[in-house]
């Protein structure tokens, strides 16, 4: 079920309702009911499959933390591998197949596998590191094992955040399971508001500008390279937009019932540094990989040349976490890449800054790093978003050829639509920008009530005059 | 605590829609003309308006009429022995899931909008429906329903034989489009659409050809495909073998005065009004059809759906499309039937 679509509209308010309405003992079993329809929306069996994962890690849990010495670690084994396994088959088996194939294909071997004929379950890499985040913890001791089956169901189920995250952690989420949360106005009202501006995001921002990137880059052989440049920016903004949106729109639901779920996304395109933006960017996945892989691989604290190379393996897996591509591995490498040059470098920019007196205007110093990093990122996001390995070297190709200064637009109704998103990027940039000086969600509530109503109105009104309501998947959603 | 959300919550809503009204009606309404809700409802009509010397003749209805009525060969056959100054030029307005009231709503639109004049309209009767699901969040979903067409829709609906949880979910498709109405949703990009559209220039291939397009002969038919067939056989037989009893059953006042409208119009412009009705795929809307069609007169109506030996070569699967549609060759053939039916009644 996507969050913009009617089922939803209908769906969210009866869940919360009810769930309010019922007794504490049976909440988390409504959830859960819940969890499984909201689920079941996309491809009704695939539950068969998240029932057999969360089966398999409930059970190793338990197993962890009754074992000790090697079985702990062989029961960990199994519930990794046996996860990981579901994510092959159903993620990788084909990338894996079309690769042999190629090769075979190469060096004249007969090799007659064909691909299997299967569609990825929806959001099968974002529960799957829920789960197996929480077998993880368990053997680390920093979390006991979950004795309720509903309860852990629930932990990877929990329908705000089931298919697109925030990927939560056991000791964030799950005893909030078992908390009683009262109907509390802040957390509605404050939860609804967040809401609001996810959809505000995505249906006003992301989907109008998906209207204007997706011919360009189905078809980047037919535009100019300042077309592509541009259209390359916007899709900074519509993959930010998108995916922040969606993340507001899953805490603020858990918010109205008095769940909290993580921050996933800090106005990262304010970054003055790469592995500042990592920080910033889709938080939830980024501490998964450095708190699981980047730091048992040594992290930082080894050897120049082995923290390079655990920076780059991270991303690289980062990278074919997103997707089962080679656009989406150089994704991740050159994100890797960039961090490895910063690391590198950091002395020799610090020495070349103060040589030119760049130093002594540190707000102008700022605004050139977040430049630069936001040019970096944007780059990168060119393997994200092409279709293929050879459209994104078209693309590179032509916007580093001539035609570089030749912005097109192929009629005067997109450059409208154009206009009219490039007017609410900058709204939305300057709310993030002066979020902390000058909060409008603050300044708005302080009012007096005629006044919040007319605003809240306003913005209703804005969104759906505005908005796109084709109920259009989430990019995520894909991963 | 919850009662103070839930008024607040109402009173946002209804300054929304205070908001939106009149935005709507000083905007949009201004902007958007009948047709631009459908990508073929506009290429057809554009095509008809610059056109309109070459037609006197209009078929309107759903995919029913849009592909198993081929204009010219219809008007050859019904041309071949009338003299010159009474020939037929007919066009094809069938558009894909056009069903009453949307498909009066347009035809009414036409008249009162576009100037144009016809000698005879073949209107095709059908059931009640809002239009497909998959059109319920798009521009489709939105130009026919205005306040008289929802009040027609809703009565006529609720008096209407559908099974209960047919007309429930009609009852909430109508609905979430009304509201989605009454608050704007996504008006401004069917504005840009709108625009987009008519940049596009496109009269492709279902607005030329008289707008009739042939549909392919079907392949194979998988057994589910087989079976839906069959039923549409047997919806129809049980039509045929019970068109007085079902004919004598309640009469859905509200439907029947949407048809008296049309009628009505019809003749205060001079133009000679006939219904068609096309096979269905079910009985309860043969049930719904038939005690208005009995009000019909004769010389007024073409039916099509009887499951008898003239009419079985229609529901043969060589000539067949799907079950609710006949093939480029059935076409031909059903064609053919309504040029026979037409001559009669001419």
């Amino acid at each position: 079920m996507l969050f913009n679509s009617f089922a939803f509209l209908v769906f969210c308010p009866l869940v919360t309702i009810v769930y309010f309405l019922l007794a504490h003992k049976f909440r988390w079993a409504w959830l859960l009911l819940a969890s499984c329809v909201f689920y079941m929306f996309f491809i009704p069996q695939y539950i068969v499959i998240l029932f057999v994962t969360i089966t398999i890690d409930y059970w190793a849990g338990i197993k962890i933390a009754e074992s000790e010495g090697r079985k702990r670690k062989t029961y960990l084994l199994i519930s990794i591998i046996s996860t990981i396994l579901v994510l092959a088959i159903f993620k990788y088996a084909n990338f894996l197949n079309n690769n042999v194939v190629a090769l075979a294909q190469l060096l004249h071997w007969n090799y007659p596998v064909k691909a299997l004929n299967i569609i990825l379950p929806i959001g099968l890499s974002f529960h799957t590191f829920q789960s197996l985040s929480y077998v993880v913890e368990v053997y680390r001791g920093k979390h006991p094992a979950e004795r309720n089956f509903g309860i852990y169901s629930l932990y990877v189920m929990f329908y705000p955040q089931l298919v697109a995250g925030p990927i939560e952690r056991p000791q964030n989420i799950l005893y909030q399971f078992y908390e009683k949360h009262k109907f509390n106005y802040k957390d509605v009202t404050s939860g609804m508001k967040l809401m609001a501006w996810g959809f505000f995001k995505k249906l006003v921002i992301a989907d109008r500008l998906a209207a204007i990137i997706n011919p360009v880059y189905d078809h980047p052989g037919h535009y100019s390279g300042a077309t592509l440049v541009f259209v390359t920016l916007l899709f900074a903004q519509q993959i930010y937009c998108d995916f922040s949106g969606y993340s507001d729109i899953a805490i603020g639901i858990a918010r109205v019932m008095g769940f909290r779920l993580m921050k996933n996304f800090d106005t990262p395109y304010f970054s003055k540094t790469i592995s500042e933006f990592w920080t910033r960017w889709h938080i939830s996945l980024s501490t998964w990989f450095r708190d699981y892989v980047y730091i048992p691989l040594g992290g930082n604290r080894v050897v120049k040349w082995r923290w390079y190379y655990n920076l780059m393996i991270t991303f690289v897996l980062s990278g074919l976490w997103h997707g089962a591509a080679w656009t989406f591995v150089i994704w991740g490498g050159l994100n890797g890449l960039y961090l490895v040059i910063e690391a590198g470098t950091k002395r020799w920019r610090k020495k070349a800054s103060d040589i030119i007196g760049l130093s002594k205007f540190p707000k102008f110093e700022g605004y050139l790093q977040n430049f630069v990093t936001v040019l970096l990122i944007s780059f990168a996001w060119i393997f994200f978003r092409a279709n293929t390995l050879s459209d994104a070297a078209l693309i590179i190709s032509k916007i580093f050829s001539a035609d570089i200064f030749n912005l097109q637009f192929s009629s005067f109704i997109d450059s409208y639509s154009l206009v009219l998103c490039i007017g609410f990027i900058l709204l939305l940039e300057f709310a993030q920008a002066y979020h902390k000086r000058f909060n409008l969600a603050t300044y708005v509530a302080e009012k007096p009530s005629y006044f919040r109503f007319v605003m809240y109105a306003l913005f209703v009104a804005l969104i759906l005059n505005f908005g796109i309501f084709s109920s259009k998947g989430f990019i995520y959603f894909q991963f | 605590m919850v009662k103070k959300l839930v008024l607040k919550i109402a009173g946002i809503l209804i300054i929304v829609a205070l908001i939106n009204v009149p935005i709507r009606y000083l905007f949009y309404n201004k902007q958007l003309p009948y047709y631009w809700g459908n990508h073929f409802t506009l290429i057809k009509r554009n095509y008809l308006v610059d056109h309109k010397a070459n037609f006197n003749t209009l078929f309107l209805g759903s995919s029913k009429t849009h592909y198993q009525v081929e204009p010219v060969l219809f008007d050859s056959l019904v041309n071949s022995s009338s003299p010159d100054t009474n020939k037929i030029h007919s066009y094809n307005f069938g558009i894909d899931g056009m069903m009453p009231p949307e498909s009066f709503y347009l035809y009414k639109s036409i008249l009162e909008n576009d100037s144009l004049k016809f000698k005879t309209v073949i209107l095709e009767l059908n059931f009640l429906q809002t239009g497909e699901t998959k059109n319920m969040f798009t521009w489709r979903g939105y130009y026919w329903l205005h306040r008289d067409t929802y009040q027609d829709y809703m009565s006529s609906m609720l008096e209407s034989q559908y099974p209960l949880i047919q007309k429930a979910w009609n009852f909430s498709l109508v609905n979430t489009m009304a509201v989605e109405k009454v608050y704007n949703m996504g008006m401004f990009n069917e504005l840009v659409e709108f625009h987009r559209e008519q940049f596009m220039d496109d009269t492709g291939k279902e607005a030329t050809n008289h707008g009739f397009l042939a549909l392919p002969r079907h392949k194979e038919f998988s057994p589910v495909e087989r079976q839906k067939v069959i039923d549409v056989r047997k919806a129809s037989l049980d039509a045929t073998n019970n068109y007085d009893a079902w004919a004598a059953g309640k009469l859905n006042e509200n439907f029947n005065d949407c048809v008296k409208d049309v009628i009505d119009i019809s003749r205060k412009r001079g133009i000679r009004l006939i219904f068609l009705l096309p096979a269905e795929w079910n009985s309860y809307q043969y049930k719904e059809i038939f005690p208005i069609l009995k009000t019909i007169p004769d010389h007024d109506k073409i039916v099509m759906y009887q499951y008898d030996e003239k009419f079985k070569p229609l529901f043969e699967f060589e000539n067949m499309f799907d079950n609710s549609h006949v093939n480029g060759y059935g076409a031909r053939i059903y064609t053919g039937y309504v040029a026979e039916a037409f001559e009669k009644i001419r």
